[in-house]
């Protein structure tokens, strides 16, 4: 690929099978870090309730373009859009409380010192009012929201068989079940929106099946997830539309068949040579 | 032991006794800062800064002390806003340096302002009418609204920026906001400490707000741990009443003061309160005796 255009066509070509107004959609979004472009003008749109799938080799860009749509990072140029307001500037915890969008990351985060359910409960902080002096004066709203936090954070835990470990202390608990609080921490506040950052990064092939489990489980006409993966095959089962992020760019985008199939993305894969066998 | 035996150890005892419990104040100030996870080491100079405010109004005005104390707060919070958005731009040491340097400021204009601080003579005379009751009442509020803060969602939103501030802001915690909140608290308390100190003391000297008072703070707050907020009162409480009890050893003091300091970083960086204060804490330690019968 000599020709360098910028990535236009692809975001088009899936607006069309699309067909609706896309929930989440990123606009020729450039990153730069120094001399180096993390993301290259980066077109992308998911619609609602859709599972996107985002692939791509190591330093592709696939965790800064995360960073970028949470808000953790501001984009060098482009847009982003969540139904269709553009939320570019809003700093993280708006997008996370007004834009309706959660995420993980992929070195779990949890809060250390915190057992499950107060990590979960604090997961829960963009839904409460609770100031100063409510907080003071624990006045019956207060008191009725963290009722509802504890009622949220306990029925989250129990969708996601964590109950029995509530009160166990977060960061000690297996690399698994930590992913599932981490998961748990994200959905409490009943996001629109949900980023998992290689939701099955260092696990266990069985960890990893339950992982995909539950995101089969999440699945909700409510709920677009983007999830970032290394496994391939985890991610063709696991999503309705694929992108393929190579040096910053995409380079293909579409149903999981047609990227499979698709010469550009088995050479970023396999090595040029491949793309014919 | 008869009343009038009580009556003359608290007679004796009264100025250790509200130092004591004025340390507390700072102590539990310092504790919101680092339980959102700010480096903060202002506290010894908003101290100071209330204490002259409120000594100099007293001196020149007559007006109670709580007017002197209230607009000592006052002042804190407004050199506090103007610090407070260029100090929360730094992270870690670089913040504690900052705030270090500012407690030396403070304590340097008040040796140098002469006219208005009277220079290293301090300012003498300031009416001695804050009495222990009043400091237990003004201990008891602040202990109670820092227990149910911690216990909210805005304790929670501490403890999550403390950890990992990445994460809050993804899960919708503003995080500046915050940090701000918790600075200013300290320093309101800082300050409200100071203003209580004047006239508890009679008198305000540069000297009394150096570097080896903000080490004491530190081991105040680090003695309790940070769990919880009965933690750096208890700490405060233990240390003041310190040079009392052990007082063949006075002279030594501020050497088993940093002494303390490097041992509780090292050996117990928890903190002597444990974090769910309570029967439950009781509990455990019970099972864990028995636990260590058995084993033998």
């Amino acid at each position: 690929m000599l020709d360098k255009k910028p990535d236009l066509a692809p975001a088009a070509e899936t607006a069309v099978f699309l067909g609706t107004m896309p929930a989440l959609e990123l606009r020729a979004v450039s990153k730069q870090f120094g001399g180096l472009k993390a993301l290259n003008s980066v077109s992308l749109q998911v619609a609602k309730g859709q599972v996107l799938g985002l692939i791509g080799p190591n330093g592709a860009g696939k965790t800064t373009l995360l960073n970028v749509v949470s808000g953790l990072l501001r984009p060098s140029s482009g847009e982003i859009l969540i139904d269709g307001i553009d939320v570019t500037t809003w700093p993280a915890h708006r997008i996370a409380a007004e834009g309706g969008l959660s995420r993980t990351f992929q070195n779990i985060r949890m809060f250390a010192g915190m057992t499950v359910i107060e990590n979960v409960l604090t997961g829960f902080h963009a839904r409460m009012s609770t100031g100063l002096v409510s907080a003071v004066f624990r006045t019956p709203g207060e008191r009725k929201q963290e009722r509802q936090a504890r009622k949220a954070a306990e029925q989250v835990l129990e969708r996601l068989g964590l109950s029995e470990v509530a009160d166990r202390e977060a960061n000690k608990l297996s690399y698994g079940l930590q992913r599932r609080v981490e998961i748990a921490r994200a959905l409490v506040s009943g996001p629109r929106f949900l980023l998992l950052d290689e939701p099955t990064a260092g696990m266990t092939p069985r960890e990893t099946n339950e992982i995909m489990e539950l995101i089969h489980q999440l699945r909700s006409s409510e709920l677009t997830l983007v999830v970032i993966e290394h496994k391939a095959g985890f991610i063709m089962r696991i999503s309705d539309q694929v992108a393929v992020l190579n040096f910053g760019s995409v380079i293909a985008d579409g149903l999981p068949e047609a990227v499979r199939a698709d010469p550009k993305v088995i050479e970023a894969y396999l090595g040029a040579g491949h793309a014919h066998t | 032991m008869s009343f009038d035996d009580l009556y003359f150890f608290f007679v004796i005892y009264e100025h250790t006794i509200a130092t004591a419990l004025i340390n507390a104040i700072v102590a539990l100030g310092v504790y919101v800062s680092f339980r959102a996870g700010i480096f903060n080491m202002s506290a010894i100079g908003f101290m100071a800064l209330g204490a002259y405010t409120s000594g100099i109004i007293a001196l020149d005005f007559g007006t109670p002390a709580v007017v002197g104390v209230v607009v000592g707060i006052l002042v804190a919070l407004v050199v506090g806003i103007a610090l407070v958005f260029p100090v929360l731009r730094l992270r870690g040491h670089y913040l504690a340096i900052a705030t270090l340097s500012f407690g030396a400021i403070v304590q340097a204009l008040a040796l140098n302002l002469d006219f208005l601080t009277n220079g290293p003579g301090g300012l003498v005379g300031v009416p001695a009418t804050v009495r222990v009751w009043h400091l237990l009442i003004v201990l008891a509020l602040l202990l109670y609204g820092a227990w149910v803060v911690q216990r909210s969602r805005i304790g929670r939103a501490w403890d999550a920026i403390r950890t990992d501030m990445a994460a809050s802001r993804s899960i919708g915690i503003n995080v500046e906001h915050y940090r701000l909140a918790a600075f200013l608290i300290s320093t309101a308390m800082s300050a409200l400490a100071g203003g209580l100190w004047a006239h508890v003391n009679r008198v305000v000297v540069p000297f009394e707000f150096g570097f080896g008072q903000l080490t004491v703070v530190l081991v105040n707050t680090l003695l309790g741990g940070l769990a919880n907020p009965v933690g750096p009162v208890l700490g405060a409480l233990i240390v003041s009443t310190m040079p009392d009890w052990l007082q063949q050893f006075d002279r030594f003091r501020e050497i088993i003061i940093g002494l303390l300091l490097v041992v509780i970083v090292i050996y117990l960086p928890n903190g002597l309160v444990p974090r769910s204060f309570g029967l439950g804490f009781l509990r455990r330690r019970r099972s864990g005796i028995a636990g260590s019968t058995n084993a033998r």
